[in-house]
């Protein structure tokens, strides 16, 4: 039996759906069948996303009202990955069309059929919250280094912890380095110091992530993108706990910042 | 019945009755005092409402569906929960419950005045009748330990001292009519003599917090430039009239 895993944020806009796509293909390319459920009843993203909009013709709603037989007629097929499926949100309804009762149930069917179910929680600690996290075994919280975000985070870590959902993990997301260094930014240090949980990646700022969402091509499939690299080493911890959390800041030397000198000038003179 | 032994009391109350359950008794041996008590009464009490005073308990989400399970078998409707603790008060709003804050559990004053049965127990705040605005908190007041951190959104509202064995987040608050210990990093609020007691303090271990209260007075600090680890132990205490807040020593 595979797991339930929500992941959540309080704050929007801060990866939520980005992280919950990049890990679900990640886990998929590491073999793990993976099933990702769009929790944000009413305002549907994952789907886009993952370009797989165009194909869907039941939702999260019919499934939890039996309008289709089984929930597999719901799920859409990532045909770039081996066992990749979506069972995308209703975007007509809302979030109160589904009950946490109805979650769980659901939730307790999906994992009996695939090792990973990801749920990508909405913005906001009210109803469609509630419901995400109601199957949810572990839960993952996404945040920025910014002090709302954490904000949010530590709140919504309060109100798992009050749900018994033990132990969610962090993931800090659009992290620059360069301006943590300059304190311009909270420090990774900041954050931890703060919401006190395990640090299970950090994924540093790249645009490369804003054109990826919009081609549907989540970016851990890009050998060559720094944020898909945080994302493989999060996907590695969460299969084994023992590898170590992503994207830690390492060492930086002088030989560091000159080689990153180096590796801007290069990629600008080339632009020329 | 023994009032000390019996792991359940019930008292008429204004609002249907209530229900204490004393703390230092297995949960499952309550439960079942509760169910063959609620038995004994023949249906008295369907149709009717509780109110559980659960004291420092902390209840698990199972344990929560049991104690329904218990009232709903007995056709007793749960008013609503008292409880000082936290996690047991967030457990029952989560499942839509009423929770309270306050009283004291059975078991709390030990050795000090386990009240017999029928004997009315105080209502309201144990802290004696208004000492003045100058006293110190006394020894004798009641104290509640918080074993973990507030975070953001979590309140913890108390008659008495309250200890947090943890941080006080930003955004998290703390009230107590007598002092308020942090064993950890006060960024939140805290407020200490919240019933005009300005003889009350606030100690936290690393004083981060931008803003105390005291009694009536409220202290501002600076907003920035503070990290964990420059921060010093500190008290915070009136003195003429003013929140003063200088390196604790004992």
């Amino acid at each position: 039996m595979g797991k339930v895993v929500v992941i959540t944020s309080g704050k929007g806009g801060v990866g939520k759906t980005t992280c919950t796509a990049n890990l679900g293909a990640g886990l998929a390319l590491g073999g793990h069948s993976v099933l990702l459920v769009d929790g944000d009843i009413g305002l549907r993203n994952l789907d886009l996303v993952m370009g797989l909009e165009n194909r869907i013709v039941f939702d999260l709603v019919d499934v939890v009202e039996r309008k289709c037989r089984t929930f597999r007629q719901a799920l859409i097929k990532d045909k770039r990955f081996e066992n990749l499926h979506l069972l995308p949100a209703a975007q007509s309804r809302d979030k109160d069309a589904v009950s946490p009762e109805q979650m769980q149930a659901l939730c307790a069917e999906l994992k009996q059929a695939f090792d990973f179910v990801l749920i990508d929680s909405p913005a906001g600690i009210e109803h469609g919250f509630r419901n995400a996290v109601a199957g949810a075994d572990e839960a993952i919280v996404v945040t920025n280094p910014e002090v709302s975000a954490i904000r949010d985070a530590d709140r919504i870590v309060g109100l798992l912890e009050a749900q018994e959902k033990s132990n969610p993990r962090l993931v800090i997301n659009r992290y620059k380095q360069d301006m943590a260094r300059r304190g311009q930014m909270l420090s990774i240090q900041d954050v931890k110091e703060i919401l006190g949980i395990e640090l299970l990646g950090i994924v540093p700022e790249d645009e490369g992530i804003l054109s990826a969402s919009n081609k549907g091509q989540p970016a851990v499939m890009d050998r060559a993108s720094r944020a898909g690299e945080a994302y493989r080493q999060i996907v590695a911890r969460l299969v084994d706990p023992s590898s170590p959390p992503a994207g830690m800041p390492v060492s930086d030397s002088w030989m560091d910042r000159l080689r990153r000198v180096f590796t801007v000038s290069v990629g600008s003179s080339g632009a020329h | 019945m023994q009032g000390a032994v019996d792991p359940i009391q019930l008292r008429g109350a204004r609002h249907g009755i209530l229900v204490s359950v004393r703390e230092d008794v297995d949960f499952a041996i309550a439960l079942e005092a509760l169910r063959s008590r609620l038995a004994q009464e023949n249906g008295f009490f369907a149709g009717s409402g509780v109110s559980l005073d659960l004291g420092w308990r902390e209840l698990g989400e199972s344990e929560m569906e049991r104690l329904e399970a218990v009232l709903a078998e007995s056709g007793v409707g749960l008013l609503g929960i008292i409880s000082t603790s936290l996690t047991t008060r967030a457990r029952a709003e989560a499942r839509g419950h009423k929770a309270i804050i306050g009283r004291l559990g059975l078991s709390q004053h030990q050795g000090r005045a386990i009240r017999r049965e029928g004997a009315a127990r105080p209502t309201r705040s144990p802290v004696p009748a208004d000492p003045g605005p100058q006293a110190p908190a006394s020894d004798e007041d009641p104290t509640l330990m918080v074993r973990r951190t507030l975070r953001s959104g979590q309140t913890v509202r108390y008659s008495g001292n309250v200890v947090i064995m943890g941080d006080v987040n930003p955004g998290a608050t703390v009230e107590a009519e007598g002092d308020v210990v942090v064993l950890g990093s006060l960024r939140g609020q805290a407020h200490a003599g919240t019933a005009g007691r300005e003889g009350s303090v606030v100690v936290a271990l690393a004083m981060l917090a931008t803003q105390l209260r005291i009694g009536e007075l409220i202290w501002v600090g600076e907003a920035e430039g503070r990290k964990k680890r420059e921060a010093t132990p500190m008290k915070a205490s009136v003195l003429q009239g003013q929140i003063r807040v200088e390196p604790f020593s004992a």
